[in-house]
């Protein structure tokens, strides 16, 4: 019997958030996005183009999966990552005192957050993300190690 | 019990197969998102209202056209470097300015207006550098409240003649500003300043300084 019937919910509302946040960035110019990284002045050059390429696909595809319950702990997995490393970005935005007015979540659409409202999301995300780890962790207790990753 | 067992060797199989269509459908649904939403491709035109804000040779192998809002910190510093640029390679560039004035900005859209006026009576290259050298003068104040500043720079460069308070009144420079703003968001510009340096989208200042090295 699934002890946590709802545990769908949580899981398809956070792909659903991933999902929606990379493609609002995908639509439109990488170069806006890219703006936006240099504003948390962290990376540059190469580095920064990459990760203007690279993190709205990472956020969509592994959204998807999440949504469609495919590979659910890889993708769960790399979006914890993604929203650990954005949990970082903004909070070494905040304490440095950076002049970022919107965090460039969701590109430039209507949805606009302040960093502290970014970093207050992401934090509970991130909660989120250990909920269900902990949760899928213990329901498959002969999975362990980096088979855990794969087998679902 | 045979099926069972294709149906073992199958299923990672499938879940590949599986991810790889949905990795294909994303991409697809990306194309139609940028097809639908996004822009076109940048085009430089010059038209007889671009020509008042342009400078350089037409001819020249660098065009940099910038979308740019007056009450921008960065277009500030952008414009800093550009101007740098401009003294040191003035054969190779020719740079246009279109207007991008942001909403947050509150005086930025009569800012641009007063640009546009200050054009059309030859004289928008002056005023272009008053308004983002005395930035910090003016761009604290309250919506409407800079109005004083504007006026006092018009007046220092004479331009407070019968025709230049007209255009300051007739809709048409508001309009004229508001085909720029339409025209940027038509090429996906989405704030300032954004720069098209012979058509590729450079956006920032540390973006520009990356590109302007090369």
């Amino acid at each position: 019997m699934n002890r946590f019937p709802w545990l769908w919910v949580i899981r398809a509302g956070v792909g659903l958030l991933f999902v929606v946040s990379g493609y609002m960035k995908l639509i439109e110019p990488y170069q806006n996005f890219l703006a936006v990284i240099y504003d948390y002045q962290f990376v540059t050059g190469w580095a920064a183009r990459g990760m203007a390429m690279a993190v709205p696909w990472a956020e969509l595809v592994f959204g998807v999966f999440l949504l469609a319950g495919l590979w659910v702990r890889l993708s769960a997995g790399a979006l914890w990552i993604l929203n650990t490393a954005f949990i970082g970005v903004i909070g070494s935005a905040l304490i440095r005192k950076l002049p970022v007015k919107d965090c460039g979540c969701f590109g430039h659409s209507a949805v606009s957050l302040s960093l502290e409202k970014a970093l207050a999301l992401d934090g509970a995300l991130w909660l989120i993300f250990l909920f269900l780890f902990i949760i899928e962790y213990h329901a498959a207790p002969q999975r362990r190690g980096f088979r855990f990753l794969f087998l679902k | 019990m045979i099926f069972g067992h294709v149906k073992k060797i199958l299923q990672p199989k499938s879940k590949v197969l599986a991810a790889l269509g949905l990795v294909f459908l994303c991409v697809l649904a990306v194309a139609a998102g940028r097809r639908y939403f996004s822009p076109s491709a940048f085009r430089f035109t010059s038209d007889e209202r671009a020509l008042l804000r342009s400078r350089g040779e037409p001819g020249s192998p660098v065009w940099i056209v910038e979308y740019m809002d007056y009450e921008c910190p960065p277009c500030r510093q952008a414009y800093q470097i550009i101007e740098d640029y401009f003294k040191k390679n003035r054969s190779k560039i020719y740079f246009q300015v279109r207007f991008y004035p942001m909403p947050a900005h509150r005086n930025a859209l009569r800012a641009a207006q007063y640009a546009e006026c200050a054009a059309r009576e030859g004289r928008f290259w002056k005023f272009h550098d008053i308004l983002l050298t005395q930035q910090k003068e003016w761009s604290g104040a309250a919506q409407g409240q800079a109005e004083p500043f504007f006026r006092g720079y018009a007046g220092k460069l004479g331009l407070d003649s019968r025709r230049f308070v007209l255009c300051l009144e007739d809709p048409g420079a508001a309009r004229a500003v508001g085909e720029d703003m339409k025209a940027a968001r038509s090429v996906g510009v989405q704030r300032a300043p954004t720069f098209f340096m012979n058509g590729k989208m450079v956006v920032g200042v540390r973006a520009l300084e990356e590109e302007l090295k090369k």
